[in-house]
């Protein structure tokens, strides 16, 4: 301990303490884990597991574009021919935003749709788990309806995807300005 | 090469956190030994609120009937842990004063002196606790050193009738309320040394105060 101590005075850190950087490494973790709680309070309030998405293809344009932030909301009204969903293809982890093209009720009573990007040449058929005899998509593959976008509004985000380090580092320099300020 | 620290004389929040900081450290100065007690439940509080809320997020993956009720249950639970943090910091501090809300710094020393002669040696334990308020638009610090522990030993309770009583049954041991422009200059330089012994002055006052009586009866 008087090892660090003396190490941390010639770093002109003379007075720290390590109860003190514990105390405010907590609060940090408190200040961020609100956000996570904001997270977890929205997905409950749209029945969704990713309330906010963001566009990372060009293929619902002119409706949206690359970068969009979509916010989206679960509905227990079935859905109709023209309603823009989030869906998931099963194996795939990333959503698909798309148009419903048409929809039919089955044989055993579900309704079953077919989804298809306004900027595509054709359906989605091709995107689905085709090999295990997906031809369509059900209600339990989607996430719910869009209600509202914000345009370009995710394209810090999509940089930040595409570039992981960066992701460490503004998070990093965040918590060293709050580990060293007074507040 | 001396630092002098520098503050806004236009911002008061800036002014009490830089007298709070000095009383502080004045405080530990003068030997006494602070307890952290309350900041480590309220960390400890904090901890589980962060544990609720990854454990809220993890349980969401997916969104299955099982996993949104995990969900659901650990958002509730950190907003309660929420809700109780932010009562007992505006509450529990706030119950002080009426218009503003002071900081209380909870301290406890443990004060041993020796006896002339015999060579024996006494531990006077005084547990002080320290508010100080600057209330907005005023220039007046208020620094209060009162004992609120309510110890039931009777040489205790005997020893502090001697100072003035307030409502909640606390008891004064000294206290002082002061202009800020005494320890700042008209830059907003700080003059810590000063501020310091005044702080250390006013300890020292209500130890003696408090310690001295019962010597002279020994004597």
């Amino acid at each position: 301990m008087k090892l660090v101590q003396k190490l941390l005075g010639m770093m002109g850190m003379s007075d720290f303490e390590p109860s003190i950087a514990l105390r405010k490494m907590i609060q940090i973790a408190y200040l961020l884990s609100f956000a996570l709680f904001l997270w977890n309070s929205l997905r409950i309030i749209t029945d969704t597991e990713g309330p906010v998405v963001v566009v990372l293809s060009g293929s619902m344009r002119p409706a949206f574009h690359r970068g969009d932030i979509l916010f989206v909301k679960n509905q227990k009204d079935p859905y109709q021919v023209g309603d823009i969903v989030v869906f998931k293809i099963p194996g795939k982890e990333i959503p698909i935003v798309h148009r419903i093209l048409t929809s039919h009720m089955t044989d055993e009573g579900k309704q079953v749709f077919l989804t298809k990007g306004d900027n595509n040449t054709v359906a989605d058929r091709g995107l689905y788990d085709y090999k295990n005899g997906q031809r369509w998509i059900e209600k339990k593959d989607i996430d719910g309806k869009i209600y509202a976008n914000f345009p370009y509004l995710g394209m810090f985000t999509i940089w930040i995807s595409e570039k992981p380090y960066y992701k460490f580092l503004v998070v990093g320099f965040v918590v060293i300005v709050t580990f060293f300020s007074n507040e | 090469m001396i630092k002098f620290q520098k503050v806004s004389l236009y911002n008061s929040s800036q002014i009490q956190e830089c007298l709070d900081n000095a009383t502080i450290s004045a405080i530990k100065k003068a030997k006494f030994r602070a307890n952290h007690k309350i900041t480590w439940i309220y960390n400890a509080i904090a901890v589980i609120a962060v544990l609720c809320a990854i454990a809220g997020y993890k349980f969401g993956q997916g969104w299955s009937q099982t996993g949104k009720k995990f969900a659901v249950f650990f958002t509730a639970c950190y907003f309660l842990i929420w809700c109780v943090i932010n009562i007992l910091e505006k509450f529990l501090e706030g119950n002080m004063m009426f218009f503003s809300k002071p900081k209380t710094l909870f301290l406890q020393t443990s004060n041993k002196r020796k006896q002339k002669g015999n060579q024996k040696e006494e531990k006077f334990s005084l547990t002080i606790n320290v508010s100080t308020d600057l209330p907005k638009n005023s220039d007046l610090y208020k620094l209060t050193i009162f004992e609120q522990t309510n110890k039931n030993r009777w040489w205790y309770q005997h020893k502090l009738r001697r100072f003035k009583k307030k409502e909640d049954n606390s008891f004064v041991l000294a206290e002082f309320n002061k202009s800020v422009g005494n320890w700042f200059d008209e830059n907003g330089v700080f003059l810590k040394e000063k501020f310091t012994s005044e702080v250390i002055q006013l300890l020292e006052n209500a130890q003696t105060k408090f310690i001295d009586k019962q010597q002279k009866k020994e004597d």
